[in-house]
């Protein structure tokens, strides 16, 4: 196959009819305290790839959701084929040929592609003809240029044929409107060229396809036409041949980022004090039983923050995980503070001071039955002085509970609530608080740590963070947001399908080159 | 969620919704779970007066079990093993241990204990002095064993233990069947499937107290230690957090594999001591049958206290009254004793209902009436 | 092979498919059951309500009767089971216990003579009360499949058993086809593995682990009658002797599938078979509860062994023992 370029496949379609297959006119949507669609037009032609661009939380979901009858709009009208419609589930949306691929795919592992697709199928029959079903499936991806084989279990399918097995859904039930929700962020590359030829020989046929992405360089190879939101609004739509990279990248990020946090820090500071962790030639295998992470290198000095910059799911959560002890790691060797705690146990490596602030507070940091300085005895109820011979001394925990409450502000009436009762800030507060307060950490491990948290817990959580860097603490940080990690990183490493792709110093890092080398993991200026 | 939707078609649509109630105060739960015991007393006297039992009689008969001393004697007797063994299961239960096996680390326990006395019998092993100790030591020993296998076998095959405990009982209760029927069998037994009798010396007792006031003041004491195990131990609070949340368990850096480890030895030591109680204490000796199920009635009175020890004490209490009132019920009116296995699962159901109720309303929607259950 | 080995090779045989079928139509009711993601403990005590009915009602209107009864006790049981697991979403594994512990209590009281004496006579005044003083029932008869049940081997094995054996085989056959290769079979282990795709897919999931419930507890009745008529017709307390338990782990071993289930079940049975030809032999004939310990320990064998097997990666339903609901 020739290698990609921009605009290489689009050159091959024809130029889009101009017959609107969608008309989404004044969408409003409002969630509690989000204006998530602000009057939002939006134009769908039939035989096209449109691109919806935009940054995380920019509205593309929202809007396609609404589309898809799983949000009903605050105001505004759709009309399919020129006539009104009224969408107020997803199966009304499949009736009238609308069809969904989500970001996580909703698929049965242990069943066959072939009782993935025809599941709950109309007219099937009580037993339905399977190797006719089969044969059907068959043909369907033998026209797309798919070896996929119907009676594969799913579970054993690579992402790139689990996303034509959702396809194949849509297909079966009819829709030739097809919205695929950031569809590549599971792929490898090649897979991701091949569900690009396959949008464009879909379109071809007369089908529409709105690509939903936050990557620029998807939508100029694939689309015929892109629609850039930022903050719920619509500040771009024109057809991708008349756009230019420049143009659609200032649409999406808007004006230069904001820059609160003492910006002038960052990748100023000298880093070239004795690392405080030093990975190398780590390997880990991840919950598939398949190599989630490879070979990768890293190093975190004192007083530095390293953001790890990645599509989710390219390993980067299994290297936070083999780093702090609740993984094991195949291969590799991982050094703390010059001791090596290759395969140590969370225990001992908190021991050796290093503090690890997990994803999903309310899952794995605290335990929602019990009170808020129970949850804080957790972490510390073995250690002297919070208790002697094996006797707690709950007065001192207390003690050192109200101190964190009332240093890192959590919300709360009182330390002896339940922790079920706190917000997802202040969950991340008491988190923060307790390994902070109760601990002196030089290296401490977050991962997502802003993730899901309003504005105001999202800027204590990174003033935290500046801070212990101020303290010479080495940071590693996991984060899904672009604009987070050039914030606060003093360097960025980009992962990539399991490999560490580059190692970014912040003063060389922009947008564009950090969101290259994730989507398709060209190494760039790497440093050590 | 919708439990139940009748759709009368074009009339009327009823939905019955089930909502999640605020954290239930202690007092809210103490009153749903009295009420429920009471409905379980009231379900399975219906039942047993469509067996053709009376139920008032047999009401009546429960609490003469609390009038005579005689008789609260034989309450405190029956009560002992099961309040031992189901202080042993809140350990496994708390941590999220489906032990299932209380019966047979019990029986282990009386192995144990019986094959000191036969040994001390047979000229060997420890003197009069010791022999209480080491029978102690061993029933503790061994049923704290018994129950390692189940817990072994989870954590490094994934064994389930239900499937597990529950085998290793019937292996537990074969094998004291096959000693006593053979190797241990009383030589001046008159043939009877028995060993020999213990020794006052191998017998529990507290000078000037009688025996069963004296048992159960044991089983008082280890409800308090525990009482204080769970409440003030860095070993009772952790192993609450590992039935809770086994995420927050790895994350906090718990030694999870050894405090469930500690956790279910505890649980069938207890188990085992309460086989001494029924060996040395009750019995005086070992014979096939020698429990009635005290291991499987503390599985219940576990539950029915809530895993809070001083609660557990108290329903199985309640369990010695029913078994003593079912012994009153087979001399008076000739009822299986098996009908007090039938209370004792009505009260199982009542403790489970109870739950829900504890957590969850009933709300009929539509009409929007609210039912609390 | 001389043809007194012969004969008792056939003998070993068919009273391991005489004693495997106990398991095999309980462990395909729960193979259904668990498919749909809900786990029954209570097989044990549902097994013992089957006996038990199958006991009285023989005695009272005859075998027909008495296995479609065991069955509707079952159902009984079940819809409590589902009411408590699915409905209430209380934790299936204390249903399950409660549900064991009152068929127990129950089967025993009613097999108790001054009981079983009355119940029997409210439903048939006509048959003679010392039938209930004698605990016993008429067998099951044998059902010869001429000229199949001639067949050296198989023939006195597979084709010379009484009814209940071919329906444990004959169900083994159906649920497996109606769970694999029909539209509700896809459905219902759709509801087992992914609840929430399932619901939004538009399939019944309340409806749906109802059924599955009651089926498989149906089938628990079921293989308590067969039991009690046709394996061993005399009545004593305790008569299951956890082999409801023993199904349980068998479902594990045939990984979820009726089919396999035939073959994990007369295993077993043959395992079963070896606790009374052993004593035969000479060992434990005195004593014989080390050989009675077979079964159990064999069953934890079994749960180790499919562990190193399956290199702890057992293909249980994604779903099971999970309540669903629809806000979580």
């Amino acid at each position: 196959m020739e290698p990609m370029t921009e605009g290489f496949l689009q050159n091959l379609s024809p130029s889009p009819s101009p017959i609107p297959k969608i008309e989404m006119r004044g969408i409003v949507k409002r969630f509690p305290g989000v204006l998530a669609n602000d009057n939002v037009d939006f134009t769908i032609y039939v035989g096209e790839v449109h691109a919806l661009l935009g940054e995380n939380g920019a509205g593309k979901t929202t809007l396609m959701n609404i589309l898809y009858g799983i949000y009903t709009p605050d105001a505004g009208v759709i009309r399919i084929n020129g006539s009104p419609v009224r969408l107020r589930s997803p199966r009304d949306a499949i009736k009238l040929g609308i069809g969904m691929v989500h970001q996580d795919f909703r698929l049965i592992e242990a069943h066959t592609v072939t009782e993935n697709v025809f599941l709950n199928f109309d007219g099937l029959g009580f037993i339905p003809k399977w190797s006719a079903l089969e044969s059907r499936l068959e043909e369907i991806a033998a026209n797309y240029g798919w070896r996929l084989n119907p009676r594969a279990r799913v579970g054993d399918l690579s992402p790139g044929e689990k996303q034509q097995v959702e396809l194949l859904k849509l297909l079966v039930r009819g829709a030739d409107i097809l919205l695929l929700d950031e569809p590549t962020s599971v792929l490898t590359p090649i897979e991701t060229k091949m569900l690009f030829k396959t949008m464009r020989r879909m379109a071809e046929e007369g089908k529409s396809i709105v690509l939903i992405t936050h990557k620029l360089s998807e939508a100029m190879s694939v689309s015929d036409r892109v629609t850039v939101m930022r903050r719920g609004r619509v500040v771009l739509s024109k057809p991708t041949r008349e756009a230019t990279v420049e143009e659609l990248s200032t649409a999406m990020v808007g004006t230069q980022i904001a820059n609160s946090l003492g910006q002038e820090q960052a990748g100023t500071r000298s880093v070239d004090s004795a690392p405080v962790l030093r990975v190398s030639g780590l390997s880990v295998i991840g919950d598939e039983g398949v190599l989630a992470v490879r070979d990768v290198d890293l190093s975190v000095n004192r007083g530095e923050i390293v953001g790890v910059a990645g599509v989710s799911g390219n390993g980067q959560i299994e290297l936070v995980e083999a780093i702090v002890g609740l993984r094991k790691p195949l291969r590799g060797r991982i050094v703390l503070n010059g001791v090596d705690v290759t395969g140590a146990s969370p225990r001992k490596l908190m021991e050796l001071g290093l503090t690890y602030i997990p994803p999903e507070g309310k899952k794995w940091g605290i335990v929602q039955e019990l009170s808020i300085y129970e949850n804080i005895a957790l972490r510390i109820a073995r250690y002297e002085p919070y208790s002697r011979m094996g006797v707690i001394n709950w007065r001192r925990i207390m003690e050192v509970s109200e101190k964190v409450v009332s240093e890192f502000k959590v919300d709360t009436a009182s330390i002896k609530a339940r922790a079920s009762s706190l917000s997802g800030g202040n969950v991340q507060r008491l988190i923060l608080g307790r390994e902070l307060t109760t601990s002196k950490p030089s290296l401490l491990v977050a991962a997502y740590p802003t993730k899901g948290l309003d504005i105001a817990a999202t800027d204590h959580v990174k003033r935290i963070l500046v801070r212990l860097r101020a303290e010479n603490v080495g940071v590693l940080m996991l984060s899904e947001d672009l604009d987070e990690i050039l914030e606060l990183s003093d360097r960025i490493v980009v992962m990539y399908a399991g490999r560490v792709v580059g190692v970014v110093r912040r003063s060389e890092a922009t947008p564009e080159l950090l969101g290259l080398m994730m989507s398709r993991g060209v190494g760039a200026g790497a440093s050590p | 969620m919708r439990v139940l939707r009748r759709s009368l078609p074009g009339v009327i649509k009823l939905s019955l919704r089930i909502e999640r109630r605020a954290e239930p105060t202690p007092r809210f739960s103490i009153i749903v779970t009295l009420g429920m015991l009471f409905f379980a007393f009231l379900a399975s006297g219906l039942i047993f007066q469509l067996l053709g039992f009376s139920a008032l009689h047999i009401y009546r008969s429960f609490f003469t079990t609390l009038l005579s001393p005689i008789m609260l004697e034989e309450v405190f007797r029956k009560s002992t093993p099961i309040i031992l063994a189901a202080i042993g299961l809140c350990y496994s239960y708390r941590m999220g241990f489906w032990n299932i096996g209380a019966e047979g680390q019990l029986y282990m326990g009386m192995i144990a204990a019986t094959g000191v006395v036969v040994l001390h019998s047979a000229g060997y092993g420890p003197g009069e002095q010791l022999l209480l100790p080491a029978a102690v030591a061993a029933s503790l020993l061994a049923g704290g064993a018994w129950g390692l296998i189940p817990v072994i076998l989870k954590l490094r095959f994934g064994a389930n233990e239900i499937i597990t405990t529950l085998m290793l009982n019937y292996a537990a209760i074969l094998l004291a069947d096959f000693l006593v029927h053979g190797a241990w069998k009383d030589p001046a037994g008159y043939g009877f499937a028995q060993t020999v009798q213990f020794p006052a010396s191998a017998r529990i007792s507290i000078p000037g107290l009688s025996d069963s006031i004296a048992y159960l003041a044991l089983a008082a004491v280890v409800t308090a230690l525990t009482y204080l195990v769970f409440k003030y131990t860095v070993f009772g609070f952790e192993s609450k957090i590992i039935g809770l949340n086994l995420y927050a368990s790895r994350y906090s850096g718990l030694g999870i594999n050894s405090i469930m480890i500690r956790g279910v030895f505890i649980s069938g030591a207890l188990a085992g001591l309460a086989g001494l109680i029924v060996v040395s204490g009750l019995i005086g000796r070992l014979r096939p049958g020698a429990s009635p199920g005290y291991g499987y009635h503390a599985i219940i009175a576990s539950m029915l206290g809530g895993l809070y020890p001083v609660a557990v004490l108290f329903s199985s209490i309640l369990f010695g009254m029913l078994l003593t009132s079912g012994d009153l019920l087979q001399a008076s009116i000739q009822m299986p004793k098996s009908g007090v296995e039938i209370m004792m699962a009505m009260i199982f159901l009542a403790t489970i209902v109870a739950e829900f109720v504890k957590r969850y309303r009933l709300r009929l929607s539509g009409s929007a009436r609210g039912v609390g259950m | 092979m001389t043809v007194e080995s012969l004969s008792i090779v056939e003998a070993i045989l068919s009273s391991a498919v005489s004693a495997g079928t106990i398991y095999l139509i309980a462990s395909v009711g729960e193979c259904i059951t668990e498919r749909a993601g809900v786990i029954n403990l209570g097989l044990e005590g549902i097994m013992a309500m089957g006996a038990i009915t199958s006991f009285l009602l023989t005695l009272a209107y005859g075998h027909l009767v008495a296995i479609i009864g065991a069955a509707l006790v079952g159902a009984v049981f079940g819809l409590l089971h589902a009411l408590l697991s699915v409905s209430l979403r209380l934790n299936q594994i204390v249903v399950g216990l409660a549900i064991t512990w009152l068929g127990l209590g129950l089967s025993g009281f009613m097999g108790a003579p001054e009981v079983a004496r009355g119940l029997l006579k409210a439903l048939n005044p006509s048959v003679p009360e010392y039938l209930a003083e004698l605990k016993q029932a008429p067998r099951l008869p044998e059902m010869r499949m001429e000229p199949l049940s001639d067949v050296p081997l198989l023939g006195r094995t597979l084709f010379s058993q009484n009814a209940l054996v071919y329906f444990g085989l004959a169900s083994a056959l159906v649920l497996w086809f109606i769970l694999f290769k029909t539209r509700w079979g896809l459905s219902l282990r759709s509801v087992g593995e992914n609840p929430a795709l399932a619901d939004t897919a538009g399939i019944n999931i309340f409806a749906i682990r109802y059924l599955a419930v009651i089926v498989g507890s149906s089938l628990a009745g079921v293989a308590g009658a067969y039991l009690f008529i046709g394996y061993q017709p005399f009545w004593v307390e305790d008569l299951t002797r956890s082999r409801g338990f023993i199904a349980l782990s068998l479902v594990i071993l045939s990984s979820w599938s009726p089919l396999r289930a035939i073959a994990a079940s007369f295993l077993f049975g043959g395992v079963e078979t070896l606790q009374f030809r052993i004593p035969l032999r000479g060992f434990g004939a005195e004593t014989p509860q080390l050989v009675m310990m077979l079964p159990y320990i064999i069953t934890i064998v079994t749960l180790i062994l499919i562990s190193l097997a399956s290199r702890g990666r057992i293909p249980a339903p994604a779903a099971l023992g999970k309540p669903y609901s629809r806000e979580e």
